[in-house]
């Protein structure tokens, strides 16, 4: 199990970044979800790195979900800068690779 | 005051000085049992809401039983047989042909003694003790395991009526089946393990339509706990009601998904639904993030069936939906199951495995034997989940369509 926490990084255009590593899971979905909404305040598209994120669960996947969903209801998108093996093996097997790599 | 719970004169359960402690747990009492009774194994099965088959609810000395015999019809099998005399069985030498659950033979039980535990003329489930040497009970045993089972049987009833944990495992396990009305032509079974310490939002479900057509469904609300064991009821009845008016399953699905993203926002399931017809060889599945059948034929390999895999529900009302056909010849076999089966969190050393594949592969294998699908499930489960702890709950089922003979004379 690793512990999973949430920081912020500067992306290649001086963009903020939420870089995000660790078990996103039970434990962990309602700490992201409250510090992507904090991070996703003041910006229109919500970067987020998840290289680094070892383990991804269903809980998790709702998470990641409710924060895309938080933003599209605001205009603003969410985009996945990086992702971790664990993270696309996941979109992948519930379909949602297109919905996160179109948004 | 006057005591309100107390049952009526003559009812009252024997006033037996309770030898565990009321906060004990289940293993605990199993593991005392076990040394009083000199046994090497001490298992408890409980009767399931529709009082027709027994759930192991404990175990000890067998760590893989709880989960691999999850559910026995009463009458069929060792505990079975216990549950429907209501009397005290022994076997002197444990076979394949008086023992269902081949967890026990696999682990050398050699001897068993069970007996039903009962509150007045209530029976609760089965108690049963096993050594690893042939003839190991005689009838002393078997008055001493009643003795025990009496006792256990109060402890039980107050934890029934107090335990609201059970209580939401009922509404779980009142809402899958644990058996199915299916045609001639085929067969099903299936299994819900609840996670350790949780239960959460899987289901299962096979139904026939008044056109005739033949429903599989398996589904996990994404989330834990009563909530989503609530919006799985909700789900799995709208699933229903949208088969009886929608032929296509990717039809049935995308308005399940405006349903969802309707009334219950915020909530996401993934679900596999297959609709077929007699003799059921032609499936067509759609997939909302769920991941695809397992298909095994008599001729080759099980593999999971080619099938696009749309978003899951809860996301976009207006997800485009696909439906795939899946062939599965007489004889061959379907498997649907949910990803507690085959996920896994990452161990220390489990660094650039594919824990999900491997898992998916050994599901394969445990599939790989031409026998009916109770048995396949208990494979699947004692070969892939084995003594890992359920941190997921866990849904599978299993359907086998039988080998038709042909209905003319002269087949050979």
């Amino acid at each position: 199990m690793t512990t999973f926490q949430a920081g912020q990084a500067e992306g290649a255009n001086g963009e903020p970044v939420m870089v995000v590593s660790g078990d996103l899971d039970l434990a962990s979905a309602e700490g992201f979800v409250e510090s992507a909404t904090a991070a996703a305040a003041d910006v229109s598209v919500l970067h987020l790195d998840l290289g680094d994120v070892t383990f991804m669960d269903s809980t998790g996947l709702g998470a990641l979900i409710k924060v895309r969903n938080l933003m599209i209801e605001r205009g603003g998108s969410v985009a996945l800068v990086n992702i971790s093996s664990a993270v696309e093996r996941v979109l992948e097997l519930t379909g949602m690779s297109d919905v996160f790599h179109a948004g | 005051m006057t005591d309100d719970n107390a049952a009526p004169s003559g009812e009252r359960p024997p006033a037996v000085a309770s030898t565990w402690s009321p906060g004990g747990s289940l293993p605990q009492i199993l593991d005392d049992i076990r040394q009083r009774m000199g046994s090497g194994t001490a298992t408890v099965l409980l009767i399931d809401s529709t009082r027709v088959r027994l759930e192991a609810a404990a175990t000890v000395g067998l760590e893989r039983t709880t989960r691999a015999a999850r559910s026995i019809p009463i009458g069929a099998g060792f505990a079975g047989r216990v549950a429907q005399t209501r009397q005290p069985v022994i076997i002197d030498e444990v076979t394949s042909a008086n023992v269902l659950n081949s967890v026990l033979i696999k682990h050398g039980v050699r001897s068993l003694l069970g007996v039903p535990i009962t509150v007045g003329s209530e029976l609760l489930g089965v108690l049963h003790v096993g050594k690893f040497q042939p003839n190991g009970f005689d009838d002393d045993d078997a008055l001493r395991l009643t003795e025990l089972a009496n006792e256990l049987g109060v402890v039980l009833q107050r934890r029934f009526i107090d335990d609201s944990h059970i209580a939401a495992l009922t509404l779980q396990r009142s809402l899958l089946p644990a058996a199915f009305r299916v045609p001639p032509g085929i067969e099903i079974a299936a299994r819900y393990v609840p996670a350790e310490g949780d239960l959460g939002g899987d289901w299962y479900d096979a139904f026939q339509l008044p056109d005739g057509r033949l429903a599989l469904v398996i589904g996990d609300v994404v989330g834990h706990g009563l909530e989503s064991a609530i919006i799985m009821g909700r789900l799995r009845s709208a699933l229903r009601s949208y088969a009886l008016e929608h032929h296509d399953p990717a039809d049935v699905l995308r308005h399940l998904d405006q349903k969802i993203c309707h009334f219950e926002p915020g909530q996401f399931a993934t679900v596999l639904l297959g609709f077929a017809r007699a003799p059921y060889t032609q499936w067509t599945f759609s997939s909302a993030g769920h991941f695809p059948p397992i298909v095994a034929t008599p001729e080759r390999l099980p593999a999971p069936a080619e099938l696009p895999v749309d978003p899951l529900l809860g996301v976009a009302p207006s997800t485009p939906r696909t439906s795939t056909t899946v062939a599965v010849p007489t004889g061959g076999l379907l498997c649907l199951y949910t990803d507690g089966l085959v996920e896994r969190r990452p161990g220390a050393n489990d660094d650039g495995h594919d824990l999900v594949a491997e898992n998916i592969e050994s599901l394969c294998k445990a599939l790989d034997e031409p026998d009916d699908p109770e048995s396949a499930c208990i494979r699947a489960l004692a070969d892939v989940v084995g003594e890992h702890v359920a941190e997921d709950d866990i849904a599978v089922l299993v359907a086998r369509l039988d080998v038709v003979r042909p209905d003319v004379d002269g087949d050979e």
